[in-house]
C-alpha cells in the first residue's frame, strides 16, 4: 500500500453530501468549466497531473448481483495525481485557492472551509483513504517537468525544420536563441525524495514476495491453466 | 459525460467485493477483501525508486502505452463525519430525544475503486481526439479494457476474481464488458498538459443574466401594478393585467432560470482541447527529447557553427522528433539513464 509513486501522489477523499443538494455542487463544477478564470488558480498550481471529481448519488453504487445500497447520503470522491508532500499540497490548495475550494466542496456535510488550515487538515485526514496500488508512467517527473519536456520538444521539432532550410550561420544563431528559450526547461528526471524510511523499507521487504508472485501467480494467463 | 476531457477518458470504476472467504496462494484461509490487498501488495509498480528497481520487475501497466496514471484503492466503507449538528429549538419543536442515534450511512459490501487517467484512443500513440460521442467514449474504455486483458490478463484475474459478477468473464471482450457494469461517472475532470492557455468554452454569464433579468422584470411590473391599478406602460402598450403580468413573468422567469442551468451544465460538459503533446507516447518522447538535448547543449559548448549544424543532423537522425513512437523513454522508469529504459524501434 502506497501513495506515492515516484514523484507523484495519490490522494483519494471520500465526502458525504446532502442528497436534496449535489445538484448544487454539479452545477458548481460546471460553471468552473465555463469560466476561465476560475480554473486559473487550479491551473497556476502547477503541481497536478490529473485530478478528478466523482459525485456517486445513492443509488448509483454499481450492482452486480450483490443488492442495491441503502444510503442516506451522496458521496463525492475527489482523486488527485499531484508532486509534493500531502502538507504542500494541503497548503498550496489552501493558500492558492481557497474559495475555489469552498465552492468545489460546497455541498459536503461538516466541511469546515479552508480557512483557517488546522480544521481543514484535520477534515482531509479523516476522509481521506489510503492507495493500495498506484501506477505511474512517469515516476521521474513531476507535472512542471513534464511541460518542461514538451517545450523542448516542441523547439526542437522547430530547430529539425530549421536546420533542413538555414546555413550552418543562421541555423547556429536559431539554435542558440532556442536554447536561450528552453534553457529552464532543461532538468534532468531522477527519484523523488524519500517521502519516509518506511516507504523505502516496504518496498525493499516487499522484493522477495514480488519476485515469487511475478514466477507463480502472474506467470501464466488464466485462460491458459 | 465528463469521463471525456483534454483528449483523455478519465475512467472510474467502482467493482463491488464479495463478501466472505478465500485461499490466499499459501492455503490460508482470508477475506476476498484482504485477498485483493494482498495482491495489490505484490502487484509490481513502476521502477520509481532505488528499491523497485533493485526488484527489477516494472508494472504490468507499463505493458500499455495510454496510461498515464492509474490506481487502484480498497474503499471498505462510506466516511461518516460525525452527527450533524440540529437547532435546539428545531429539535424540541419536533419532539426528537437526541439521546437516540441517526441512522449511519453503511456499505453492504466493499468496493474495489479503479481510476485510470488514459489516452481517449483506442491504439497506442493515435493521436487525441478533441470530440469523442458517448458511443465513442465507450469504444475507447472496451478498446482500453481489452489491451489490458491482452497484457497483463493474470494480474486482472488475480484482483477482480474477488469481485462479484467477475466469474463469468473468460475473454477480453468479458472484461470490457465488466468494466462497462462497474463504471460510475467522472463529474468534474482536470489536466494540465497544455503548452499554451487552451480556449476554453466561455458562458456568456452577462448575457445569461441579461436575458433572466427581462421576465423578472416584467414580474416586478405586474407586481407594482397591483398596488397602482395598472402595469406601466405594459397596460398602455398592450393592455396586460397586473396579476396575468405578474404571473406570466414570473413563470418566465422560472423557465428562464431552468434553461441558463440546463445550458450551464452542458456548457460545462463540453470537452476541453487536448494538448499538442498531452497523449502519452508525446510526453515519454518530450522527456526522451529533454534529456537528450541537454547532454547536447553540453557537447555543444565553444563549437563553432559549422559543428553546430554538422553535430545536430546527427542529433535528430539518431532522436527522430518526428516519430513519437520511436526511440523513446520507455514507461515506468526513472529516466532514459536506466537499464533498457529507451525504446528503439
Amino acid at each position: 500500500m502506497s501513495n506515492i509513486a515516484g514523484k507523484a501522489y495519490a490522494m483519494n477523499v471520500v465526502t458525504p453530501s446532502n442528497p436534496k443538494i449535489t445538484w448544487i455542487n454539479r452545477l458548481i463544477f460546471m460553471v468552473a468549466r465555463g469560466l476561465p478564470q476560475t480554473l486559473g488558480g487550479l491551473l497556476g498550481l502547477s503541481i497536478i497531473h490529473f485530478a478528478r471529481w466523482i459525485i456517486v448519488k445513492r443509488d448509483q453504487w454499481p450492482d452486480l448481483g450483490q443488492g442495491k445500497q441503502n444510503l442516506k447520503n451522496d458521496y463525492m470522491i475527489f482523486c488527485s495525481n499531484f508532486n509534493g508532500t500531502w502538507d504542500q499540497y494541503i497548503d498550496a490548495f489552501s493558500d492558492g485557492i481557497p474559495n475555489g475550494l469552498n465552492l468545489f466542496w460546497y455541498t459536503a456535510t461538516k466541511y469546515p472551509a479552508s480557512i483557517p488550515i488546522t480544521p481543514f487538515k484535520n477534515y482531509i485526514t479523516y476522509n481521506q483513504i489510503y492507495t493500495d496500488y498506484y501506477y505511474n508512467a512517469t515516476p521521474g517527473a513531476a507535472q512542471r517537468d513534464i511541460k518542461n519536456g514538451m517545450q523542448v520538444y516542441d523547439t526542437l521539432r522547430d530547430l529539425a525544420r530549421r536546420h533542413s532550410e538555414e546555413s550552418p550561420e543562421e541555423f547556429a544563431h536559431s539554435y542558440r536563441q532556442a536554447l536561450l528559450k528552453v534553457q529552464d526547461c532543461m532538468g534532468e528526471p531522477g527519484y523523488a525524495p524519500v517521502a519516509s524510511l518506511d516507504t523505502e523499507n516496504a518496498d525493499i521487504n516487499r522484493k522477495p514476495f514480488v519476485r515469487r508472485a511475478e514466477k507463480e501467480l502472474f506467470a501464466r494467463p488464466k485462460s491458459a491453466v | 459525460m465528463p469521463n471525456f476531457d483534454t483528449g483523455h477518458l478519465f475512467l472510474t470504476t467502482l467493482a463491488p467485493i464479495k463478501k466472505g472467504t478465500t485461499l490466499d496462494d499459501r492455503g490460508v484461509k482470508v477475506s476476498h477483501e484482504q485477498k485483493i490487498r494482498t495482491t495489490l501488495a505484490i502487484l509490481p509498480t513502476a521502477l520509481q525508486s532505488p528499491a523497485t528497481e533493485e526488484i527489477g520487475i516494472n508494472s504490468p501497466f507499463a505493458r500499455n502505452l495510454r496510461t498515464h496514471l492509474c490506481r487502484f484503492m480498497v474503499l471498505d466503507d462510506v466516511v461518516f463525519n460525525g452527527r450533524v449538528k440540529q437547532d435546539a429549538i428545531v429539535t424540541a419543536l419536533s419532539g426528537e430525544d437526541p439521546i437516540h442515534p441517526r441512522p449511519v450511512d453503511q456499505l453492504t459490501n466493499s468496493f474495489l475503486l479503479f481510476v485510470a487517467d488514459i489516452d481517449a484512443v483506442t491504439e497506442d500513440g493515435a493521436p487525441l481526439p478533441a470530440k469523442l460521442s458517448k458511443a465513442q467514449q465507450d469504444e475507447v474504455r472496451d478498446a482500453y479494457a481489452r489491451r489490458l486483458w491482452e497484457t497483463m490478463e493474470a494480474e486482472i484475474c488475480e484482483i477482480y476474481e474477488n469481485c462479484e459478477g467477475f466469474d463469468t468473464v473468460k475473454d477480453a471482450d468479458g472484461f470490457a464488458d465488466y468494466l462497462r457494469r462497474c463504471q460510475v461517472e467522472t463529474t468534474m475532470p482536470f489536466n494540465d498538459y497544455w503548452l499554451n492557455p487552451p480556449n476554453l468554452h466561455q458562458l456568456p454569464v452577462k448575457g445569461m443574466a441579461a436575458v433572466a433579468l427581462v421576465p423578472l422584470l416584467v414580474a416586478l411590473l405586474g407586481a407594482i401594478g397591483w398596488f397602482t391599478g395598472s402595469v406601466p406602460l405594459l397596460t398602455w402598450i398592450f393592455g396586460w393585467t397586473p396579476g396575468w403580468t405578474f404571473a406570466g413573468g414570473l413563470i418566465a422567469t422560472a423557465l428562464t432560470v431552468w434553461g441558463a442551468y440546463a445550458y450551464t451544465l452542458r456548457n460545462g460538459e463540453k470537452p476541453m482541447p487536448p494538448g499538442e503533446y498531452g497523449d502519452l507516447p508525446s510526453v515519454l518522447k518530450s522527456l526522451y527529447l529533454q534529456q537528450k538535448f541537454a547532454d547536447f547543449a553540453v557537447r555543444m559548448q565553444g563549437k563553432s557553427n559549422a559543428e553546430i549544424h554538422a553535430a545536430f543532423g546527427d542529433f535528430i537522425a539518431e532522436t527522430q522528433p518526428e516519430n513519437k513512437m520511436a526511440p523513446t523513454q520507455v514507461p515506468g522508469v526513472i529516466s532514459i539513464q536506466r537499464k533498457n529504459a529507451i525504446f528503439e524501434q
